[in-house]
């Protein structure tokens, strides 16, 4: 699947499945919400993020209506290996909006602020907003220019 | 992602290209084509063949402001003096355009300013005749005495080739002297194209200048306001080296453009993004650029990248 913003001219590329395993884990968790990493690569042309798998959080903390995730030494030796062994990198991050929508909170916005501080400067955000019957809705987002957009 | 100044001062340049003016600057040619062959016509063999000068010429043209010139070589022999050859290119013109445009003299040149056209646009063509030096001069050497235009027939010795000569292959120096336009334009600032040209070129030519285009821009914005108020110094005319470019600015004008300078060296450090003060992209020309230049950014592809903890709500 792609999807693009027309407005920034940037796309991303993922599996269907994806989506699939995502609602599996944030059943298991439910009513709170569940997070952790999306990782890929870009394309030649810097132009497509490419997802290649995601990685739930090793250590957190979470609610209902929060998720907070730690980038523990264990964390850090998982994202070693899969750059060194299969050259994918951590491209952004995903999390669940149980019984809502997938909408970024002020929150969500303030931590794409701070991820893009550091190496990669258009962190990705994916939200599902589900409830137990499946996913109502989902969204990719990404942070650009000091805004999020979506991608369509 | 932070305010990039190389990049927004490359956003500038690009916004400016003449390649954004197509079909207007074809029209352009087209009018000046039409009256070099009118000249070629009248004038027969009393004229070497006519070319193109000024800043399209020499690739340091901007698409919000700008004109074609015509120079024309005449011999010799053609006329007996330099202000008959002038008024005689002049009468003739008038003649030809009457309907059409409005001729009028100016320092120079000719100007032709053609009535705006049914899609609202204004030609402006300026013709700059020239006689050589001595017979059978000009072909050789390319020196041309050209009119100056007051009441007392003054002339002036050039080489207008020397003049494309000296800035060709300068393509560093070319970004900088088209910024320095935009400036000057934006701005509203009276000096010459040609001062602008001489006196980058001559920063180049005394100053290591590396590093990407703010750098650049900055050490050449300090050598100007460093050395334009200096007593001795001189900007000579590629084309004629007792013509020193540096005296057709006086004093006034020299602190006022080191003032000028110094602000925008102090306002930018004070906060980088004070520069789009000064460097106003074009705005017509934006939108398409940016959207097809964005990309993901990563600053730091060589090792493992690791995200910070974080908190989602
Ligand atoms: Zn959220």
């Amino acid at each position: 699947m792609v999807k693009s913003n027309n407005k920034i001219g940037l796309e991303i590329e993922y599996d269907d499945n994806l989506l699939n395993e995502l609602f599996e884990i944030a059943l298991v968790h439910y009513p709170n919400e569940i997070g952790g990493y999306l990782l890929g690569k870009y394309s030649e042309n810097k132009k497509t993020a490419i997802i290649v798998k995601q990685i739930t959080a090793l250590e957190y903390l979470n609610s209902p209506v929060s998720f907070k995730h730690i980038v523990n030494e264990e964390t850090k030796n998982v994202f070693v290996k899969l750059f060194e062994g299969e050259g994918i990198h951590y491209l952004g991050e995903w999390h669940t909006h149980p019984n809502s929508n997938s909408r970024y909170s002020q929150t969500d916005f303030k931590a794409l602020k701070k991820i893009a501080k550091g190496d990669i400067e258009n962190p990705i955000l994916l939200i599902v907003g589900f409830d137990k019957k499946g996913i109502k809705d989902y969204s990719f987002n990404v942070f650009f220019n000091k805004e999020v957009y979506k991608y369509e | 992602m932070s305010f990039n100044k190389a990049d927004y001062l490359g956003s500038v340049l690009e916004t400016h290209k003449m390649k954004h003016i197509n079909n207007l600057f074809d029209k352009f040619k087209e009018k000046r084509k039409e009256i070099k062959e009118k000249l070629e016509g009248k004038y027969e063999e009393k004229i070497y063949a006519p070319f193109n000068s000024g800043s399209y010429a020499k690739h340091t043209a901007i698409n919000s402001k700008f004109d074609l010139d015509l120079a024309v070589p005449f011999k010799r022999n053609s006329f007996s003096t330099i202000e008959e050859m002038f008024n005689d290119v002049f009468e003739f013109l008038k003649e030809e355009y009457n309907d059409l445009a409005y001729v009028r003299k100016q320092k120079v040149s000719i100007g032709v300013e053609f009535y705006r056209d049914t899609d609202g646009d204004i030609i402006q063509i300026d013709v700059v005749p020239g006689r050589e030096l001595s017979k059978d001069a000009y072909p050789e050497e390319y020196y041309l005495n050209i009119n100056i235009n007051t009441y007392d027939g003054t002339y002036t010795q050039t080489n207008i080739q020397a003049q494309i000569e000296n800035i060709k292959g300068k393509q560093d120096a070319r970004q900088i002297i088209r910024l320095l336009k935009i400036w000057k334009c934006q701005k509203n600032k009276d000096f010459k194209s040609f001062f602008m040209e001489l006196i980058v070129i001559k920063a180049f030519d005394n100053k290591i200048i590396s590093g990407n285009l703010w750098e650049k821009l900055k050490i050449v914005l300090e050598y100007i306001k460093d050395e334009i108020t200096r007593e001795n110094f001189s900007l000579k005319d590629p084309g004629n080296s007792s013509n020193d470019i540096a005296k057709t600015l006086d004093s006034y004008q020299k602190n006022s453009l080191k003032n000028d300078f110094q602000n925008i060296l102090d306002n930018v450090e004070l906060n980088e993004e004070n520069l789009k003060n000064y460097f106003k992209e074009n705005e017509k020309f934006k939108e398409v650029e940016s959207e097809s230049k964005n990309l993901y950014r990563v600053n730091n592809s060589s090792s493992v990248i690791i995200p910070p903890s974080n908190q989602f709500g």
